[in-house]
């Protein structure tokens, strides 16, 4: 809200205005740091940091380092959610890697006998 | 003689005033948008008519920028005691359509006053949020507001359960007092918590995000594990808050509410025998272990969606209420990474806080390895749930049906971290480490000069497997109390924690100890 003083001719009115396009007129975060008494943005060189976040919109990535044992799918086919994909060996055992969603095949970007790392695409779903 | 009708009517209009909120207009709105009013959200915590509010005709204490002018009934918060399956549990619930439901010195003092109120009498405290933060016309006092009420969420903590929902916005400072808590609840649409919203994150960092990405309830969910349980709507959320007080003692000098069955079910259950892979590289899902183990639908999982390679969860077994930890193999093999680590830790020290035996079901294959796993402190973060079990002293019963490995073992409640029993399934692996590795190590030479190295390999490693990857190794050191068939689980479990119920354990006083934090 504020106060607000309109002088029409000679005559002053004080008004109050209250800006009702705010979600909330009284309030903010109490303690959210305010751009100015934050940290110096990173030197736009500094590494980005966000390694498991998966590549793509339909990615499928494997949740660990592994090695791929077999491929069940191919590019084309239809998967049902939940349906196992790729087995990854991995921490002395053999695990399903599960489509997290119904769709397509896009591409198969594994074989068996490859290693990969945490975060490798294995296939794409579209 | 009698109260003059005047005196009656004031009453009521005052009354009627105050539970308006911020009036029709707005609490139709709300409802609109699919929203429960502050009171309505209360009134399906509590049992039927049992909420006595307190302070409701409080008002705000503003002087400045025209707020003497303005009128905030119960000054934006509605606090109190009631009821709930017959037990006494404090609550507020911050009122939106009040001046945006924004905190003031008042409104933080009556939420302190209950606070207080569920320390003195042991009762569990429950907090709906649903603020847009500090009001600003109140400055400092309003700040100091947040520093009283994270004062006491401290001095409850580990004497009465507290449990937060999150029903809107719960920004900044103000997420710090549910950090605080020990369950937050939090609805699917239009509830937001964050500590620095995308406007702020792009103005220092540049970087682009959304308000779903930091702040929603799947983010806060899955990602940082800040929220135990996501619910689809305000009623929902209050269903849970009801759910999990039901397996939960009033405060930390009383058991939790178990109502023993007058018999313990000795059945086996063959079913169990057939969840079993025969190869032992094959995954099991552990949630058809947890389903067979405990009563028909008394499991309540906690922080489903974060570090689901560990399931933690509230459950009765033939109606004693019990803590459930439990490797999930087919998620990351079920080894114990950073996040799952610090899920397992916070679940046990919260059943030890208020007595409820622990359940641990292992099926684990190690720590899990990486780079981002080692330089994001695995050793730290996977040291406190050897703390957290190490240091608890409620009934620890042990159950391990596939995979023990390495530290990881007796990371999951060894007999070593004193656990009260163990039992181990036929199936049950229990070694320092894996056949392949362990033959790497010990056999280095003869391998490095075998002719047919791969044959070799494999010899030993099965002569591994056969004298290993068994339970009978650690139970011939008397590290397991037993070897049972998968069908017996249930009742062995059963007995066994019905058994320990009476223990007592005391340790060298301490002020605290250190966990790796």
């Amino acid at each position: 809200m504020k106060k607000l003083r309109i002088t029409i001719g000679n005559k002053s009115y004080d008004v109050t205005v209250e800006d009702l396009t705010e979600t909330n007129p009284y309030s903010a975060p109490p303690a959210a740091s305010s751009p100015s008494d934050a940290a110096p943005p990173p030197a736009a060189n500094a590494p980005a940091k966000r390694p498991t976040l998966p590549v793509g919109a339909g990615a499928v990535t494997s949740p660990m380092a592994g090695l791929i044992k077999s491929v069940l799918v191919s590019a084309g086919d239809q998967v049902k959610q939940g349906q196992a994909l790729v087995i990854l060996e991995a921490m002395k055992l053999e695990n399903q890697i599960t489509a997290p969603v119904a769709g397509s095949v896009g591409s198969v970007d594994v074989k068996p006998g490859d290693q990969v790392q945490e975060g490798h695409v294995l296939l794409t779903l579209e | 003689m009698s109260i003059s009708e005047q005196m009656l009517k004031d009453l009521e209009k005052r009354r009627n005033l105050v539970r308006s909120g911020g009036g029709p207009e707005r609490i139709a709105k709300r409802h609109d948008q699919g929203l429960l009013a502050a009171r309505e959200r209360l009134d399906l915590i509590f049992d039927r008519d049992t909420f006595q509010e307190w302070g409701m005709h409080v008002e705000h204490a503003c002087h400045d920028f025209g707020m003497e002018k303005k009128s905030l009934p119960g000054d934006g918060v509605v606090t109190g005691v009631g009821r709930v399956d017959g037990r006494p549990v404090a609550a507020f619930s911050q009122d939106a359509t009040v001046g945006g439901g924004a905190l003031g010195q008042r409104h933080a003092k009556k939420i302190c006053d209950v606070m207080d109120c569920a320390l003195e009498g042991g009762m569990p405290f429950v907090g709906v949020n649903d603020s847009g933060g500090a009001r600003i016309q109140e400055a400092v006092e309003s700040l100091s507001g947040y520093g009283q009420v994270f004062y006491r969420n401290v001095l409850l903590s580990g004497c009465v359960p507290q449990i937060g929902v999150i029903a809107g916005n719960c920004a900044g400072g103000a997420a710090y007092s549910p950090a605080l808590m020990d369950f937050l609840i939090m609805t699917r649409a239009g509830a937001n918590m964050f500590i620095c919203g995308p406007q702020v994150i792009k103005a220092v960092t540049g970087v682009d995000c959304t308000m779903e990405e930091i702040g929603g309830a799947a983010a806060n969910a899955s990602i940082s594990g800040n929220v135990h349980f996501i619910a689809d709507d305000d009623r929902h959320a209050m269903h849970i808050v009801r759910d999990l007080l039901s397996y939960l003692p009033a405060n930390n000098v009383q058991n939790p509410p178990h109502s023993p069955t007058d018999e313990i079910c000795l059945d086996t259950d063959e079913s169990l025998n057939d969840l079993i892979p025969s190869d032992p590289k094959g995954t099991m899902n552990m949630y058809d272990v947890i389903r067979r183990v405990v009563d028909p639908n008394r499991f309540l999982e906690v922080h489903r969606d974060f570090a689901p390679n560990l399931i933690v969860g509230f459950a009765r077994i033939d109606g004693v209420v019990a803590g459930l930890i439990a490797n999930q193999p087919s998620v990351k093999a079920g080894a114990l990474d950073i996040d799952a680590s610090d899920k397992g830790a916070r679940f046990i020290r919260f059943c030890n806080a208020f007595n409820i035996p622990l359940v641990t079901l292992v099926d684990v294959p190690g720590f899990l390895p990486g780079v981002a796993q080692e330089q994001g402190g695995i050793i730290r973060h996977g040291a406190k749930m050897l703390f957290a079990y190490a240091s608890a002293t409620v009934p620890k019963i042990t159950l391990i049906t596939r995979k023990a490995y390495g530290g990881s073992y007796l990371a999951m409640c060894s007999r070593d971290l004193k656990a009260d029993m163990v039992f181990a399934w036929p199936t049950a692996e229990i070694a320092v480490m894996g056949a392949e590795g362990a033959v790497n190590v010990l056999y280095r030479r003869e391998l490095a000069e075998a002719e047919d190295k791969a044959a070799l390999r494999e010899k030993l490693q099965q002569e591994y497997r056969d004298r290993f990857a068994s339970p009978y190794m650690a139970a011939s050191h008397g590290m397991i109390t037993d070897v049972i068939l998968p069908s017996q689980t249930r009742g062995v479990l059963s007995l066994a924690l019905r058994n320990m119920l009476t223990k007592s354990e005391t340790r060298p006083p301490k002020k605290h100890g250190l966990i790796p934090m």
